[in-house]
């Protein structure tokens, strides 16, 4: 429980109505995000990750249910805000960035029209020429080069990987401490890939920003990453330091996730796939979770199961974890 | 001793678009601008192999798959199955070869008609090309869904029922109902999740090897592609860069853009080595560098790559490089060691 | 994965629309109605060209001077209004579906062929139907039931002239959308001729929104023919229209005010409920809402 945790987490529920049920797309999540940290959140489809943090910044509505024992930003509780202090929050103190950079930015809108619109609705500078300077600035900072000139550019000018780096400076015009960035990379090509995270990178570093990765992708987050969040169906099922979560990983879904991708330098050895599918979000089962699709699997697993820790800051949703 | 006949023959292949002229065009009198998907391409694939085809985002890959099919018609050059010319063909004669030469899409989601079940899906190529009696169908469908992991339980159910992996599974059963020779994948995996690409690597990995399937496996994950296949091929542009064995073109790739490419994949348990820069942004394909069409991101460029189109040379085992100074420098192969 | 009973899309959007109560209330409208239109012979109680000048203009039962033989009244020229409402509802709702289905049946296979073949058809298809639409509904109603004379067959040929374009236009579009998907590929990729292709692959696709677009119109349509038969152009008597019944109670309207009213308010329940069940309809069927 470090005191240096600027986003908490507790005990998240969102459950959705489905035509065949209720959807649980979040259940009993917690999480912190810490200062200066870079935080990966890893899972597959169902997991929930993108929910989590939709769902902690105010932005899923009605029929969405959701319900936390903890939510806070530097101590603000963001339960039951009103939309203008959300309004307040967000862009300027916790920012987004959304996988297609296409559809997320306005496609009839300039690409410096998007960033000014951000920079006035947060009224900090007086004059449109100030806040074009800055538009400019930010897309230097983003690494677009001759920035002046794409300022008025459309999304549609621009390659994927600008447009990506655009989202990002629209997503700092304001200076927040926090960005989370959901799949930033997944559209794009594997060299641009690498060029967004190193933005990513020495963004953090230059403006202390602390940053969110939300990927499917685990080279992703064993490159960049301080710490892993692994998530399964709604659920948290393994957080800890990179290193460790990545070469000792407690929780079989975790080691059979690190095990199903093919490696280059095992280019001879068969992939070894987990079986199975995702379950049904709306019809889950009382135990574990993944226990369906465990090799690990005993009797206990049909059981409820809770984190427990594994070593230092390091934790598992699963009984069979031995404490390394 | 001359080497057996390939099973597919591409010589010469190119595919460009005229790009649409407005009427600001017209009057300023610019030639057409052409979009040069696939350029001047040579790829044979012989029978029961795995070629690789790796590139990225607009460098004619899918484009390439398609020809090979004959879905698309060449601008130029020849497409030869199994020694006959496709372009000799008439639709008849055409659609009567199609059993053999099969495809896969990458959208699991859009690949099946949402508006027919499992056996209606699988069983069209039977409808189409044989004779068969409904029972018999059955038979058949039953037998390809086997192959993929499924059953006759799934037979009557309809595709938003089922899950991405299991969608692509029934799309694999349906490109192969008909026995075919040839499968082009294009891009199979890239729309599932990571548990399930390894399912359904191994999957087509298995029944290559049952069904003595030849694949062209398209793919931008290369260690997916290295995965499966015998050969790789590398695109940029339009053009084939490299081609050569599979794990010589992972472990010691001769053009500066596959070293670029290996250098920047995030492996989850390599160690973090220095990443190869490629400077600027990915060029246009409407308007294609002179020269070498790599060569304004290349580290390595000199003089003779903006003027001299280098020419797909190789080896004597076989791998070829499309650069003026293939195989010159040292690559980061540190993490590509074989662990026993 | 979910209930091992087999459920197509039609089936399930079936099932969401029965679970619509609003929806289903308003198709059981719309089904009395036709059913009525239907029977008509069998349940008036008076033939509907009776005419009875003693008991011109008589009150429904509900005011002073109706009785239960004539409970809706009588109109001006002494005709069961009862009757001739039932009797309407044959000219309105056999107009409004008859020219709604063969609109749809034409300009749908037009569509399906303009938007898989394109070029010159398609060309040629869409100024036609560009040039007819740009005419204003009912100009070109009254300029071609000008020319060709009233009555009911000339009324079907106008009204489905111009609403084949409507269903033209959907499908097209949507075969457009439908034609780069990658299932339409893979039969080509099988070797499937094009008819094959429209008949198996796109048809069975565009059919939820077509359908869903013909339920709208039929409202509208139902519309146009009490307006053309309002202006005289409809159906001639002895046959009776809704439209017609109204233009003949206009004058009536401040001692008998039942004679335009009561054909007034049949064709707003009958157009109310088709809209409200075609929007249900569409939120059913439209697979976009439903993921």
């Amino acid at each position: 429980m470090s005191d240096t945790s600027i986003l908490r987490i507790r005990d998240l529920s969102v459950t959705f109505p489905g035509d065949a049920g209720v959807v649980h797309a979040v259940d009993g999540v917690d999480l912190d995000v810490r200062r200066g940290e870079c935080l990966g959140v890893v899972g597959e489809s169902g997991s929930g990750k993108t929910v989590t943090f939709l769902a902690t910044l105010g932005l899923l509505a009605p029929p969405a249910h959701v319900a936390a024992s903890c939510l806070s930003w530097q101590g603000t509780d963001l339960r039951g805000l009103s939309q203008a202090a959300w309004r307040a929050l967000r862009g300027r103190d916790i920012a987004l960035t959304m996988q297609d950079a296409l559809t997320a930015l306005n496609p009839a809108l300039t690409v410096g029209t998007q960033i000014i619109e951000v920079l006035a609705a947060h009224g900090d500078l007086p004059s449109t020429a100030a806040r074009r300077t800055r538009a400019a600035e930010l897309l230097r900072l983003v690494g677009i080069a001759d920035p002046v000139r794409q300022l008025g550019a459309y999304p549609h000018e621009l390659s994927g990987g600008m447009r990506q780096r655009v989202m990002i400076a629209v997503a700092l015009a304001c200076g927040p401490k926090l960005l989370i960035a959901d799949e930033p990379t997944t559209a794009l090509d594997v060299t641009v890939q690498a060029q967004v995270l190193e933005l990513l990178d020495s963004l953090r570093a230059e403006l202390e920003l602390s940053l969110v990765l939300i990927t499917h992708n685990l080279g992703v987050v064993g490159a960049h990453c301080n710490r892993i969040a692994v998530m399964y169906a709604g659920q948290v099922v393994e957080i800890g330091p990179t290193a460790r979560v990545i070469d000792r990983p407690a929780h079989p879904y975790t080691a059979a996730l690190l095990d199903c991708l093919p490696r280059l330098d095992r280019l001879d050895v068969t992939l070894r796939p987990i079986q199975g599918s995702i379950p049904n979000l709306t019809h889950l089962p009382p135990g574990c979770r993944f226990a369906a699709r465990c090799t690990s699997r005993v009797a206990a697993c049909d059981l409820p199961q809770s984190m427990r820790n594994v070593g230092v800051d390091h934790a598992a949703r699963c009984q069979l974890a031995r404490v390394a | 001793m001359t080497a057996p006949r390939p099973l597919v023959d591409l010589r010469g292949l190119s595919r460009h678009f005229d790009v649409r002229r407005g009427v600001a065009d017209l009057l300023s009198r610019r030639p057409a601008a052409q979009l040069r998907a696939v350029a001047d391409v040579d790829l044979t694939i012989a029978r029961g192999e795995c070629l690789g085809l790796i590139g990225e985002s607009g460098c004619g890959k899918s484009t390439l798959g398609r020809l090979a099919l004959r879905l698309r018609e060449p601008t130029s050059g020849s497409v030869c199955f199994d020694g006959i010319d496709l372009a000799s063909l008439d639709a008849r004669s055409l659609a009567a070869l199609r059993p053999r030469m099969q495809i896969v899409f990458q959208d699991p989601y859009a690949s099946l008609n949402p508006r027919r079940n499992v056996e209606q899906i699988v069983g069209l190529p039977l409808r189409l090309h044989t004779q068969l009696s409904a029972p018999a169908r059955r038979v058949r469908v039953i037998e390809a869904l086997t192959w993929v992991g499924l059953g006759a339980a799934h037979l009557h159910r309809y595709p938003h029922q089922f899950s991405g992996g299991q969608r692509q599974r029934i799309g694999i059963a349906r490109a192969l109902v008909l026995h075919p020779d040839f499968v082009v994948c294009d891009e199979p995996v890239s729309a599932l999740d990571v548990s399930v690409q390894a399912q359904i690597v191994e999957l087509l990995a298995g029944l290559r090897r049952k069904l003595g399937l030849a694949y062209l496996f398209i793919s931008h994950d290369i260690a997916v592609v290295a995965h499966v296949s015998d050969r790789i091929a590398v695109m940029y542009l339009g053009r084939i860069v490299e081609l050569g064995p599979a794990r010589a073109v992972v472990t010691a790739p001769r053009h500066p853009y596959t070293q670029a490419l290996l250098s920047a994949v995030l492996e989850v348990h390599a160690p973090r080595s220095t990443r190869m820069r490629l400077t600027g942004e990915p060029p246009s394909p409407l308007s294609p560098p002179t020269g070498c069409a790599f060569h304004p991101r290349c580290p390595h460029a000199q003089e003779i790559c903006r003027t001299t189109p280098p020419i797909l040379t190789g080896t004597a085992s076989g791998h070829a490089a499309a650069c003026h100074f293939a195989g010159s420098f040292t690559t980061t192969s540190a993490r590509l060691e074989t662990v026993p | 994965m979910s209930a091992s009973v087999a459920a197509s899309p039609t089936a399930l959007g079936l099932r969401r629309l029965c679970a619509d109560h609003v929806s289903t209330l308003c198709i059981g409208v719309v089904v009395f109605a036709g059913l009525v239109a239907l029977a008509a012979p069998w349940i008036a109680p008076h033939d509907p060209a009776d005419a009875d000048l003693m008991r011109r203009l008589q009150p429904p039962v509900w005011q002073d001077g109706g009785d239960w033989s004539y409970p809706l009244g009588c109109d001006g020229l002494g005709h069961d209004m009862l009757s001739r409402l039932i009797f309407g509802a044959r000219v309105s709702l056999g107009v409004g579906f008859g020219v709604v289905a063969a609109s749809t049946v034409i300009g749908t296979l037009l569509g399906m062929l303009a938007g898989f073949a394109r070029g010159a058809l398609d060309a040629v298809l869409s100024r036609i139907a560009d040039v007819l639409l740009g005419f204003p509904y009912l100009v070109f109603a009254i300029g071609l039931m000008g020319m060709m004379g009233p009555g009911l067959s000339n009324i079907v040929l106008t009204l489905v002239l111009k609403e084949w374009v409507v269903a033209f236009r959907v499908a097209r579009g949507e075969t457009l959308g439908a034609r780069e998907q990658d299932y339409v590929e893979a039969s080509r990729a099988l070797g499937c001729r094009p008819l094959r292709i429209l008949r198996e692959e796109i048809l069975p696709n565009i059919l939820s929104p077509v359908l869903v677009v013909a339920t709208i119109r039929t409202a509208q349509v139902i519309i146009m023919e009490a307006s053309l038969s309002f202006l005289g152009l409809g159906v001639q008597p002895p046959a009776v229209s809704w439209g017609a019944m109204v233009a003949d109670g206009r004058e009536f309207l401040a001692d008998g005010w039942w004679v335009a009213t009561l054909p007034g308010v049949a064709i707003l329940i009958v157009v109310l409920a088709i809209n409200l069940a075609s929007q249900g309809a569409r939120e059913a069927f439209d697979p976009r809402l439903h993921r």
